[in-house]
């Protein structure tokens, strides 16, 4: 090596490849599939395989290398996902790792406890509190007082009013709901979505820092220690 | 199906150095007979200096110099700007991995080293990397002249 900078002795490494062998071009499917890094990372060279499909990720990798038909395809597969990424898709890759995994939990957890609270809510039948039974005939002369109707039940904060076809029965009536059959996950909703927020702030500011400079006070652990 | 020795031993020698990079490389006492398949003896103890590093050293740094050495000095076969376009979105938002590079993902997109630290999570001297390399080149092949006599 003749200085610092110097990258002839590296480069000289570097001479392209040739294509070797009769193995037919990946399909578009494989394609896909190594732009998406799907396939598979063997230590395989020069194999004669029988499956026309069985690439791994170097294999396919080479033969872009030396295979000009499908270096194009690629190409114009790339080109399409440049002009074809939709803005919430942007916007989605643009949001920092922990701030993604924090929204997709949040997102998950609602669901899953909006679709619990709803089941409780509409499915397990409300508590019921039944009426002492309110005697009828010769026990009441005619003409004299009836029994007081505004009775107050347990449980119950105002006295419940009988209603008049039933006065003279024992019959249930609704008590008040315990909290776990009340909508709780708005309050789930009402506390999580400022910390939500928080977070995005939080993760805005410490991107406004050089990466080089960042103080680790900028990490979600320091966020959730902070706010926990 | 008849190989050429030579563009066999080529493609060998290139494979390493992507599986070097993704960390999936075998150990290099393992791969110096196949990667000197047609008898280029030097070009086998290069890649191996690389892989001998990456024992010795730290081995994100030599994945690092390999990441700016196959991005600004391997030739791309066709002309393909939304390789390097994506290629930088997705170091930029940390959505792609070393793990996940290939050589041909790579050729030809020209990224600078603050591109190259970014990928690799660190910083590094790379000179101070190449000198490490091009050492324990010079090593193996003094070995290798000793064995010989």
């Amino acid at each position: 090596m003749n200085g610092p900078g110097d990258w002839s002795w590296f480069r000289e490494l570097l001479t392209p490849l040739q294509r070797l062998g009769e193995r037919p071009c990946p399909s578009r499917a494989i394609l896909s599939m190594y732009v998406r890094g799907q396939l598979r990372d063997l230590w395989r060279v020069g194999a004669h395989l029988l499956n026309p499909d069985d690439w791994t990720l170097t294999e396919v990798s080479q033969h872009l290398l030396t295979c000009p038909a499908c270096a194009r395809q690629l190409a114009l597969m790339r080109r399409r996902e440049l002009e074809h990424t939709s803005v919430w898709r942007e916007l989605w890759e643009s949001l920092p790792g922990a701030l993604r995994a924090h929204f997709a939990a949040y997102a998950l957890a609602l669901l899953a406890l909006v679709i619990v609270n709803a089941l409780l809510v509409t499915l397990v039948p409300a508590p019921t509190v039944a009426l002492p039974c309110v005697p009828v005939g010769p026990a009441h002369p005619f003409g004299s007082e009836m029994p007081d109707r505004d009775l107050k039940l347990d449980g119950l904060n105002k006295p419940a009013k009988l209603p008049q076809s039933l006065s003279n029965e024992c019959a249930p009536v609704p008590a008040p709901r315990p909290p776990w059959q009340t909508w709780w996950s708005v309050w789930i909703l009402l506390l999580w979505t400022p910390l939500l927020g928080l977070h995005l702030v939080w993760e805005w500011l410490g991107g406004t820092i050089p990466a080089q400079r960042r103080p680790a006070a900028t990490s979600l652990a320091s966020f959730v220690s902070f706010f926990l | 199906m008849e190989y050429d020795p030579i563009a066999l031993s080529h493609q060998i020698r290139l494979a390493y150095a992507e599986h070097l990079m993704r960390c999936t490389d075998l150990p290099p006492s393992e791969m110096e007979e196949l990667l000197s398949l047609d008898g280029d003896l030097d070009a086998a103890r290069r890649w191996l200096a690389f892989g001998y590093a990456k024992h010795r050293y730290d081995p994100d740094h030599v994945r690092g110099l390999l990441v700016y050495l196959f991005s600004n000095y391997y030739p791309s076969l066709v002309d393909d700007p939304a390789k390097g376009t994506l290629l930088r979105r997705a170091i930029e938002r940390k959505t792609i991995k070393l793990s996940e590079v290939t050589i041909e993902k790579i050729s030809g997109t020209r990224l600078d080293w603050a591109e190259v630290f970014q990928l690799v999570g660190k910083e590094f001297n790379p000179t101070r990397v190449k000198e490490r390399i091009v050492a324990i080149y010079e090593e193996l092949k003094g070995a290798g002249h000793e064995r010989s006599r």
